[in-house]
């Protein structure tokens, strides 16, 4: 077992002892890989589930968004929470959290459709998914 | 006459008193929320929280066999950064985003680029924007709450305060008007 791996482990047990919580905290005790969130979203959608993973961006103004790594490579879940309700800050860049919320499935902006569109009339843009967070756990 | 005048006239002494106390008690609160609210106000013109600075340098293109400790320690050197790593993430091939405590790299090896990305939190606006957001919870709850109440108690109790010309009836029912007016406008123009 790597170093990296074993302070990613570390990490990942210290998270429900010594996080800081956000909105109505956490409570579900299962993590849904986010992978399998995004394999199949609509078999999820709707549902509250609990997702785990490296914080990669944050909302620098208002904390209204971030960016969580899936467990695959090169694949990224967004997180939305209403402006102000939760506001994550900048400094959980880089840290792993825990986040309870519901999947949403998000109409595509007129400029992302668009752009759909020009890459390929023939293939209509996927549907974009995020979870709407109502909690989270962050060290 | 005295008799009437009397009970007016302690009335408006308590009236008086109340806005008084209630002034010296708000003015810390009213402080807090009217700095913070202008700040939060102009989200679209800064960022009130943070202090951020950013640059991009050129990468050096590193062997082609280089690992990803090699590229981070590489990054860390150019822009000087000694602080521990956080972690490390690859968002696409050739990407790597370097987190250290307060600063975030993120290097193109394709494009030969490395963006620097330092967030300082602005010391007393950062406090203050999260008392506005209500980010303590629990008791800071409880005591915006009161101090909801105790302001629309200022509001009344200072109309109340003149009497006269330049009373709530006369001056004072035009001024009010207007500061009713303007919120009602924005509810009728929505």
């Amino acid at each position: 077992m790597s170093p990296r791996t074993v302070a990613l482990a570390l990490a990942l047990l210290a998270v429900p002892a010594f996080a800081a919580t956000y909105g109505s905290g956490v409570n579900l005790t299962t993590p849904t890989r986010v992978s399998a969130l995004l394999a199949d979203p609509a078999a999820h959608l709707g549902q509250t589930v609990l997702v785990e993973g490296l914080v990669v961006d944050v909302c620098a103004k208002r904390g209204c968004w971030l960016e969580l790594a899936s467990d695959q490579k090169h694949q990224t879940l967004s997180v939305q929470v209403p402006d102000g309700v939760i506001v994550f800050p900048l400094s959980a860049r880089g840290r792993v959290a825990r986040i309870q919320g519901v999947l949403a499935e998000v109409p595509r902006s007129a400029a992302e459709e668009k752009w759909g569109w020009q890459r390929g009339p023939a293939q209509p843009p996927a549907p974009r998914y995020l979870l709407r967070a109502t909690g989270a756990a962050i060290p | 006459m005295r008799g009437a005048a009397a009970p007016v006239a302690r009335w408006r002494r308590w009236n008086r008193a109340v806005h008084r106390d209630l002034g010296y008690l708000c003015l810390g609160l009213t402080l807090v929320y009217a700095v913070s609210g202008v700040a939060l106000n102009h989200l679209h013109h800064w960022n009130p929280n943070y202090r951020i600075e950013r640059r991009e340098l050129p990468f050096p293109a590193p062997n082609p066999d280089a690992e990803m400790g090699e590229v981070v320690r590489r990054a860390l050197a150019l822009v000087g950064e000694t602080r521990p790593v956080k972690s490390t993430f690859e968002p696409a091939p050739g990407v790597v985003q370097v987190f250290v405590e307060g600063n975030t790299l993120w290097v193109d090896l394709e494009r030969g680029t490395l963006r620097e990305e330092r967030a300082a939190e602005r010391p007393v606006l950062y406090f203050l924007n999260g008392l506005h957001l209500n980010r303590p919870k629990g008791g800071w709850t409880a005591l915006a709450d009161v101090y909801g109440v105790a302001l629309a108690v200022l509001a009344v109790t200072g109309v109340l305060i003149p009497g006269g010309r330049l009373g709530p009836t006369r001056r004072g029912v035009w001024l009010t008007a207007a500061g009713i007016l303007a919120p009602m406008l924005c509810l009728a123009l929505r």
